[in-house]
């Protein structure tokens, strides 16, 4: 095999600050990387502190007897079993999938949007509905995020995507507090 | 340049680096390739435990709430209210725009520069003491050390000011012309955005300039560019957040914030420690601070001990030893300067040493001179980054004479790195175990 030729580099003045921009470039480059390899997105949640997979937390809704038709998300992706109500095309889902594990974009009272399925199958909720805005308290098992989604907030609106992943989960054991 | 020639040039460079390298491994005696072993461990430990579930706990811890929210600010275009210049926030904000408003996404420019650290480090051993070893010291150092490894997984900007420092001394120490006093100047003005205790490195770099000799004296007042970079980073992060982006609107907001902390020098804090103390570690702050069940998650401040006690021996000795030159019997005044600068510039010391321990000093001092309540450990994290470049220089030069004694010493930095790793790096431990590894109380939360 040839001798290689060792080239020393010398670098100027300019160069070596520069070098160091190149190394933080790269750095940050890698550790992209890294984060996408460990699915931090699957993790955490970005809506809401402390809300990551597999915890519970009480939530607190403030909905009208509209928002089951109203509310609704587009996303092709399923999630432990839920999915929304649209097709990521915004075509109704067929076959429709069973109202427990249809999800649909809710936003708490603290003002942070999630996504949840089983609200209006829940026993608390089969009764008959105030007629005015009422208030919701449920427990969300948070099964997921998802990122690739749109939401629809009115009946006749169109699907907006949202700029942020959210939290998907189950909401069970839903009342209505007197 | 074309970019096929660009990438010719790096992957000539690469090879040759790679040629240095074994070639520096083929002539190594076994415990200097033993050593090098320990240090690549320190390195790639280092990385690990930078990297590994940063994004936990997944809401705020210790100080994020303050930044957080105002790095969030910048990309909603609204006003930033926290008290510090505007620079570090606009860092996370570019982490939050890669990956959403989560903990990964605010800690991901403190783990980037806390790399980084790593790599300036080694170029800047390499540049004062001119030798890599010197250079693989310093960067296996600050790898296995818990304060720059806490300051890596947490969105604070001391680790981020602590990385700036450091490479506006390798553009100090690199500058030739008035061409590098310029950068060496952005980059402090870049740094004093971050926050304002920055500007004190213009001290060492400007003596680092004019003791190595290659800058012309007149080309130190480039430095004032130092404010006019600040003030443009500050304008453009005015623009960003639609405020009034005139000079007066600048001068008010600047005034009224250095009113704010002036008067927050006169408040207490629970965690406040004197400057005296930081240099033994004696009140480390526990910055990630999680607490699940029966377990805990910490991240604590305290640097690795066998580095941090080799550098305040080294001082205490380097102190003795002047004191005892100077009130020598022995010769009128100018035979005691002479005995001083002997010890000076003579090994270990040299000027090298000498240009760190000024930036030690110049970075510890004005901490000492204010002396008010309203002071932290992590104050003295870029001070210490300049004590463990040092370190590097002095170790790789006894390796020389004793390499089996510096063998021990960097296999002990490693053990206790690997002892100390689960408060540095989040490890679930029971409470008993946190108690056992933080030994002194006050290094308890």
């Amino acid at each position: 095999m040839a001798p290689v030729e060792v080239v020393r580099y010398l670098p100027n003045e300019v160069d070596v600050p520069l070098r160091a921009l190149l190394a933080l470039f790269l750095i940050g480059f890698g550790v992209w990387v890294i984060f996408a390899w460990a699915r931090y997105d699957k993790n955490a949640a970005q809506t809401e502190q402390g809300w990551h997979k597999g915890t519970r937390q009480l939530i607190e809704l403030t909905l009208v007897r509209e928002d089951h038709d109203r509310l609704a998300c587009a996303s092709d992706l399923t999630v432990e079993g839920l999915n929304c109500g649209y097709d990521a095309a915004s075509r109704p889902r067929v076959p429709t999938p069973d109202e427990a594990h249809v999800l649909r974009p809710y936003c708490n009272v603290k003002n942070e949007v999630l996504l949840g399925a089983g609200l209006w199958d829940s026993p608390g909720m089969r009764g008959a509905l105030p007629t005015e805005r009422f208030t919701v308290v449920c427990n969300l098992d948070i099964v997921g995020v998802i990122k690739s989604v749109s939401t629809r907030w009115e009946l006749n609106g169109k699907f907006d995507p949202t700029k942020q992943s959210l939290p998907v989960g189950t909401l069970t054991d839903c009342v209505i507090p007197q | 340049m074309t970019s096929l020639a660009v990438t010719a040039r790096f992957a000539r460079a690469a090879r040759s680096a790679w040629q240095r390298v074994t070639a520096a491994w083929a002539s190594a005696s076994p415990t200097e390739r033993a050593t090098t072993v320990f240090l690549g461990l320190m390195i790639v430990g280092g990385i690990l435990l930078r990297i590994r579930a940063i994004w936990y706990p997944p809401e705020f811890t210790f100080d994020e709430p303050f930044f957080v929210p105002n790095a969030h600010n910048y990309l909603l275009g609204i006003k930033d209210s926290n008290d510090h210049p505007p620079l570090f926030k606009m860092f996370m904000s570019v982490g939050i725009l890669l990956f959403g408003y989560n903990s990964a996404g605010w800690r991901f420019p403190a783990l980037c520069f806390g790399i980084l650290s790593m790599l300036l480090a080694y170029w800047l051993g390499r540049a004062y003491f001119r030798t890599a070893r010197a250079g693989l010291m310093a960067a296996a150092f600050v790898a296995a050390d818990g304060f720059f490894i806490s300051y890596s997984r947490v969105g604070l900007m001391d680790g981020i000011l602590t990385s700036l420092l450091l490479w506006c001394m390798l553009a100090a120490v690199s500058a030739r012309t008035w061409r590098g006093v310029l950068v060496t100047a952005l980059l402090a003005g870049i740094a004093t955005s971050v926050k304002w205790s920055g500007v004190f490195i213009v001290i060492p770099a400007a003596v680092t300039m004019l003791v190595l000799g290659r800058v012309r004296f007149w080309s130190l007042l480039i430095f004032a560019a130092v404010p006019v970079v600040q003030a443009a980073v500050w304008l453009l992060a005015l623009r960003l957040s639609h405020e009034p982006t005139n000079l007066a609107s600048l001068w008010h907001l600047v005034k009224d914030l250095v009113l704010h902390h002036v008067e927050l020098n006169r408040s207490t804090n629970p965690l406040n420690s004197s400057w005296y103390t930081w240099p033994i570690f004696y009140r480390p702050v526990i910055i990630k601070n999680t607490t699940h069940g029966v377990f805990r998650f910490y991240a604590s401040t305290v640097g690795n001990p066998v580095f941090w006690i080799a550098v305040d021996l080294f001082l205490v000795w380097s102190f003795i030893q002047l004191v005892a030159r100077a009130t020598a019997w022995g010769g009128g005044i100018r035979a005691r300067l002479a005995r001083l600068k002997d010890f000076l510039v003579g090994k270990p010391v040299g000027k090298p040493t000498l240009l760190l321990l000024a930036g030690w000093a110049a970075l510890l001092a004005p901490w000492s001179i204010v002396r008010n309540k309203f002071s932290f450990t992590h104050y003295y994290l870029p001070s210490y980054a300049f004590a463990l470049l040092m370190l590097g220089g002095l170790v790789a030069h006894a390796e020389r004479k004793w390499p089996r004694a510096v063998l021990v010493f960097v296999g002990l930095g490693l053990m206790v790195a690997i002892y100390l790793a689960p408060i540095w790096g989040e490890f679930s431990l029971r409470e008993h175990t946190v108690n056992r590894l933080l030994i002194p109380p006050t290094w308890r939360p």
